[in-house]
């Protein structure tokens, strides 16, 4: 039988470089889908049309159009992940506090699994196929009555002449949430199997109430968790692209659809001012991962220790 | 009167008995072990005393009042838990402190009582660090003082050792000892190291598939054991079936050798066998005393002891000895002969595990 040996200078094995060729496809995956295109979009962001050095890219900066879509964005991208998250974490609790039968939990997995990744244009597709103007559901409630708030019947009840409307914000952050919630629960459920039930019970034993695990134990050992999740949803409702443009056709201006637009190689597009638009994204997520770490550091004190 | 009483108390579990009809009287400032295997009801029982189950019946009362139905945050028992169970969260003092903190005491208050129980567990300098910066021995010390800081009335321990190597648990088991007996407090310890449960309790109770077998002091229960069970599980024990061969003279006989036992009275015609603790059988013959003569089977060093076990006409008989510099240690396979007191064996007519 053939015995590894170590290195004699080093002590390490040497075949232990072998095992790196495995992850060879990965680096050059990085290397091409990555580092490259980010290269390119940050220089990009500074040359014209020729090439040449330009600032002029971003100039949308003065434009309250542009900027109003990153606002937009980051407000869409903040409603959803709240929501989003404070639901899918009240889920994952109700499957992991071992009050719900094990099939529950099986079934939600897979489900968030699935829908976690259920976007772009099905997903939009979906919500015009239920809500849309002549969705089911939709059509649903136009045959049943409603009292309004005078106590009047509403007969029928369509929701469209009430205010609502799919193809506006408030449906894009209906679509968001139905990828935000279960993507929250995939991320937060090994948070919340981590918290030991012997915690609850100690914390129990020594007189506190339910309401104070809550505040000094349970929460606090989530809080990392949590936040880590909330800028997860967070970058994946900010980045998103194909749901709002197929849902909306771009009538919201989200600064992905504002990028789109400019990429798209029609003869309005400048790739350039695109390049510069997504470096702002960089910039966006950068600061909020830097305030993510930030917080992480105050909150997560006792795991670093 | 009794601090704590259990009265008939019962607990099933979807149709399984887990504890049956439990009774015991524990006075304020004893030490109780609840000992045995498991699966034997003595973990449940702690948690119904703790209020983490409900009994199904019977009833538990503290200090004369009905705790039964009480819930856990109001029973003013301390609990100490087999994984620790601190909070990752807080540092050494702020786990301490965590049930004066809950209960609305002063700061004042809260840090005064921290420094006390920081004292007495020696450990005032890890005041700051966090769970794990600090040893097994340590997060297990420090849960005992956190479980102390409320001033319980009874405090609850959960095999509170077993998660720590060996040497780490005789010095905690001692350390358990001490700072119960500092402060007088009614505890009760659930332990499967019968050697734990010898060594630090007042009295004993040890159980079996749900249900009290004895109730004693450690001499009691390792002396006069009520039954094969809590002779077999405490301590190391020859159990060998014999044959009655003279009732009125109380001789029976293992293989072809016969032994002076004595009490045949209780024997109602069951399998009979002898009990005698392997401490007692020593080597040679003996005028008077119950001699018996085979062959060394095996020999073991358990450290301070040497256990040789003989067979003897078929049967293996176990004999320990303190294991002395000058021990001549016999070997396998040669003839041997081995004797004990007339008085250090009984007789029983339970059926073998």
């Amino acid at each position: 039988m053939k015995n590894k040996q170590l290195n004699r200078k080093s002590g390490k094995d040497p075949s232990r470089w072998k095992s790196l060729i495995g992850l060879l496809p990965f680096f050059f995956f990085i290397a091409f889908f990555l580092v490259m295109p980010s290269i390119t979009l940050f220089s990009g962001a500074f040359q014209d049309m020729d090439g040449q050095f330009t600032l002029a890219n971003f100039s949308f900066l003065q434009n309250t159009f542009a900027l109003k879509s990153y606002l937009t964005s980051i407000w869409v991208s903040l409603i959803t992940s709240v929501i989003g998250g404070a639901f899918g974490f009240f889920v994952a609790y109700a499957t992991t506090s071992g009050r719900a039968p094990r099939w529950m939990s099986t079934i939600l997995t897979t489900f968030s699994g699935l829908a976690a990744n259920f976007g772009g244009v099905p997903l939009a597709f979906a919500f015009i196929a239920t809500l849309g103007r002549t969705g089911f559901i939709t059509a649903l409630l136009k045959g049943i009555c409603l009292n309004g708030p005078d106590g009047a019947a509403i007969c029928p009840f369509n929701p469209y002449d009430h205010g609502f409307n799919l193809y506006s914000v408030v449906g894009l952050i209906l679509a968001y949430t139905y990828f935000q919630f279960p993507l929250m629960v995939l991320t937060i459920t090994p948070a919340l199997e981590g918290l030991k039930k012997e915690w609850v019970e100690a914390s129990t034993n020594l007189g506190s109430s339910s309401a104070q695990y809550w505040r000094y134990v349970a929460l606090p050992v989530l809080l990392p968790s949590l936040l880590g999740a909330t800028i997860l949803l967070f970058g994946n409702a900010f980045g998103a692209y194909a749901t709002a443009q197929a849902l909306t056709g771009g009538s919201i201006y989200l600064v992905t659809i504002m990028i789109g637009q400019q990429i798209r190689g029609d003869v309005l597009g400048n790739p350039n001012e695109g390049y510069a638009l997504a470096f702002g994204m960089v910039i966006i997520m950068s600061i909020t991962i830097f305030l993510y770490v930030m917080l992480q550091r105050k909150t997560a004190r006792w795991i670093k220790s | 009167m009794a601090q704590l009483e259990l009265n008939h108390i019962s607990k099933s579990f979807s149709g399984t008995i887990a504890v049956h009809d439990f009774n015991l009287a524990v006075e304020t400032g004893e030490f109780i072990s609840f000992l045995g295997p498991s699966g034997c009801g003595k973990t449940t029982t702690l948690r119904m005393l703790a209020g983490f189950e409900i009994p199904t019946s019977g009833t538990i009362r503290l200090d004369n009042r009905d705790l039964t139905l009480l819930p856990a945050n109001k029973r003013n028992m301390g609990m100490v838990f087999q994984s620790y169970a601190l909070f990752p969260n807080m540092t050494a003092a702020q786990n301490v402190g965590y049930g004066l903190k809950v209960a609305g005491k002063p700061k004042a208050e809260i840090e005064g009582r921290v420094n006390e129980m920081l004292d007495l567990i020696q450990m005032r300098d890890f005041a700051r660090r966090y769970p794990n910066q600090l040893s097994g021995g340590q997060q297990q010390r420090l849960a005992l003082a956190r479980a102390l800081a409320i001033r319980p009335q009874v405090l609850l321990l959960d095999e509170p050792l077993s998660a720590l190597d060996a040497k780490i648990r005789l010095e905690l088991r001692q350390e358990i000892r001490r700072i119960q007996q500092h402060l007088g407090i009614t505890t009760i310890y659930v332990t499967h190291d019968q050697e734990e449960a010898l060594s630090l309790s007042d009295r004993i109770v040890v159980m079996r598939r749900g249900v009290i077998q004895q109730v004693g002091t450690p001499q009691q229960i390792y002396n006069n054991p009520a039954g094969d069970f809590v002779a077999e599980f405490v301590g190391h024990i020859n159990l060998l079936p014999v044959e009655v061969d003279q009732p009125r003279q109380g001789i029976v006989r293992l293989g072809s050798q016969l032994i002076r036992a004595g009490q045949f009275e209780h024997l109602n015609g069951r399998p009979v066998r002898l009990a005698v603790r392997p401490e007692e059988l020593k080597s040679g013959f003996v005028e008077g005393a119950n001699n018996l003569t085979g062959k060394i089977e095996s020999v073991t060093y358990l450290g301070a002891i040497v256990r040789i076990r003989v067979d003897v006409d078929g049967h293996l008989v176990s004999l320990d000895m303190f294991n002395e510099r000058a021990l001549n240690i016999p070997a396998v396979g040669q003839p041997y002969a081995i004797h004990f007191p007339v008085g250090a064996c009984w007789l029983t007519n339970g059926e073998k595990e």
